[in-house]
């Protein structure tokens, strides 16, 4: 079943385009690998799916719903949820309730409930640690998200992103500034949300190894316009997808 | 683990700062303390609304507006006949009204653009009342505004006032102090450290911003009011842009985490100004050295002291437990 359309969606910044026409599916159950040269226009994509940037045009719908060009506040109570490119953390709020801001918009309590009682935050911290243990964060519930390495405030992203449970997961260079271990093992964490939540995935990648062990799809992007997809190893033996990357000789050579 | 949990210890020092609150008019050694305790509550009033304004990430420089719109609004009700009990909740009520209006304008701007919208609410707020005069008695004010009375028993002399003044405060005290631990203060908190991420976790940040302005608004309304009646009288000066900025710095001062920042600032600085009155004309550069040094030394609020001291006491044993856990 197709989770997510994306039909013929624009978008431009005064004179230009960053993503011309780009039409894709994403099915339920999908690890979709989103690539393409720097400036292909991959993160203007990745934001106006999940609201923070109006469609110039076209069309989003998720789960049969049209979505394009709503707040993203919206959009994640729908259960589409995403993470950012930088670590987004709350840095001087624990780990734990960085977890636990996660689930906010959740409604555990509604906007003014909770005045009198300390039920929906056992509740919100009881969800957190779930995933703080999904995510290998168990250890360092008490820390404040500054005092956590790179790596772990890159997952503690990832965490609070799932506090949500959403149906489907956006990541936006969920590796890129990682060292191989740390890659590798964020890698290894995703494979086991995967698994363990049957969350849809969608990634936006710089780092080959990880989208071709990662995803069962991958969508090519280059100058704003898809240029192929289909399976990780139909996608890097694609001439086009070759061109895109490292130029015409490459394809003869 | 996430909230300092209400420890014996906690509720024996709460306890024993609210009896000695309480019990203040018997040992004041002259009506003066009383009236400089009554200020200070009215002004922990106004430095709580500030903090819950803050608590989403607003800085809000037209605070003193507010409380005067409150204090016109109950003033001239309370004029025309009304009960001054049910008028304070009136002019909380309109201040809040306005601020939900004005905020769903102006928190749409950020940072410094909101700051100077704020400012020039006030300004408006200050000119109106000058040129309004028919209504609001322009620059002499309103002279003779009727004491609260509750069921009879007027509040008219200060050892009389001071409780009524003290209840409200730390109501005020207690609702923030539970709305600080419910989910919206927690989103609120959650705004003003990320509002990108908060608005990845499903939170309208532009909604919670905006009642947390017409939450802390309406405070500074009600306290605007409560002022009002017990100084009986209300002008375009009770309420200027320097009393938005002393709130400013109280808040600064005593520090914005928590509802312990504002009672340290107002305590700090309500008094402040008449204990430096006998140095005639240094006491505005003693004034302004305190605060400078304060930014300096203390930049997160004298309350924060607290909390480097208790977690100067937890650093051994946490260190310790971590090394334990590391070992597989």
């Amino acid at each position: 079943m197709s989770m997510l359309q994306v039909d013929s969606l624009k978008r431009s910044f005064g004179g230009l385009v960053a993503v011309r026409t780009v039409s894709f599916d994403v099915n339920e159950g999908d690890f979709l690998g989103l690539i393409g040269p720097n400036g292909a226009g991959k993160t203007t994509l990745f934001n106006v799916i999940s609201g923070v940037l109006r469609p110039s045009a076209g069309t989003v719908r998720f789960l049969g719903r049209d979505i394009s060009g709503q707040p993203a506040n919206r959009t994640v109570r729908q259960g589409l949820s995403r993470t950012f490119q930088a670590a987004t953390i709350y840095p001087e709020a624990t780990v734990i309730e960085n977890a636990a801001r996660g689930t906010l918009g959740s409604n555990l309590t509604g906007l003014w409930g909770g005045f009198f009682s300390g039920k929906w935050r056992a509740e919100a911290e009881n969800r957190a640690l779930h995933v703080l243990d999904l995510l290998g964060l168990t250890r360092r519930v008490g820390l404040k998200a500054r005092e956590l390495s790179y790596g772990e405030q890159r997952r503690l992203g990832v965490a609070i992103a799932l506090a949500s449970e959403p149906r489907l997961l956006m990541l936006d260079e969920p590796v890129a500034g990682l060292n191989p271990e740390e890659a590798a093992e964020l890698a290894s964490v995703l494979r086991r949300v995967k698994a363990e939540r049957g969350v849809t995935m969608v990634m936006v990648e710089h780092h080959m190894r990880t989208v071709m062990g990662l995803c069962n799809r991958v969508v090519v992007l280059d100058h704003g316009t898809l240029i192929a997809q289909g399976t990780p190893a139909e996608v890097v033996s694609n001439p086009v997808v070759i061109e895109a990357y490292l130029g015409k000789e490459a394809v003869h050579a | 683990m996430t909230l300092p949990t209400t420890k014996p210890v906690h509720l024996v020092g709460v306890g024993v700062a609210v009896a000695v609150a309480v019990l203040l008019p018997w040992f004041a050694p002259n009506q003066f303390y009383i009236h400089l305790a009554t200020v200070g509550c009215i002004n922990l009033m106004l430095v709580l609304g500030l903090a819950i304004i803050a608590r989403a990430g607003q800085l809000s420089m037209g605070h003193g507006g507010f409380a005067l719109v409150g204090g016109y609004v109950s003033a001239l009700l309370s004029m025309k006949g009304w009960p001054p009990l049910l008028t304070l909740f009136v002019a909380g009520l309109v201040a809040a009204v306005i601020a939900a209006a004005l905020g769903w304008i102006i928190l749409r701007l950020r940072g410094v653009y909101f700051v100077l919208v704020a400012f020039a609410f006030s300004q408006i707020a200050v000119l109106l009342a000058l040129d309004m005069s028919s209504i609001t008695g322009g620059a002499n004010g309103l002279v003779g505004v009727p004491p609260i009375s509750i069921v009879g028993y007027v509040l008219r002399a200060k050892p009389q006032f001071y409780p009524f003044a003290l209840g409200c405060a730390l109501v005020t005290l207690l609702l923030t102090w539970l709305l600080y631990r419910s989910p919206l203060g927690t989103m609120m908190a959650a705004t003003a450290e990320n509002q990108r991420l908060t608005e990845s976790s499903g939170i309208d940040t532009h909604r919670v911003q905006v009642i947390a302005f017409t939450i802390g608004s309406g405070i500074a309304g009600f306290a605007g009011a409560l002022s009002t009646h017990y100084l009986r009288f209300i002008s375009p000066d009770s309420y200027t842009f320097w009393e938005s900025v002393s709130y400013l710095t109280m808040l600064v001062v005593g520090g914005r985490d928590g509802v312990l920042g504002p009672v340290v600032g107002v305590l700090v600085l309500t008094p402040l100004p008449e204990l430096l009155r006998s140095t005639e004309g240094l006491q505005h550069i003693i004034y302004g050295t305190m605060l400078v040094l304060c930014l300096m030394f203390v930049p997160n609020g004298l309350a924060s002291l607290v909390h480097t001291w208790r977690a100067r006491q937890h650093v051994a044993p946490a260190n310790a437990t971590r090394v334990v856990e590391e070992v597989p």
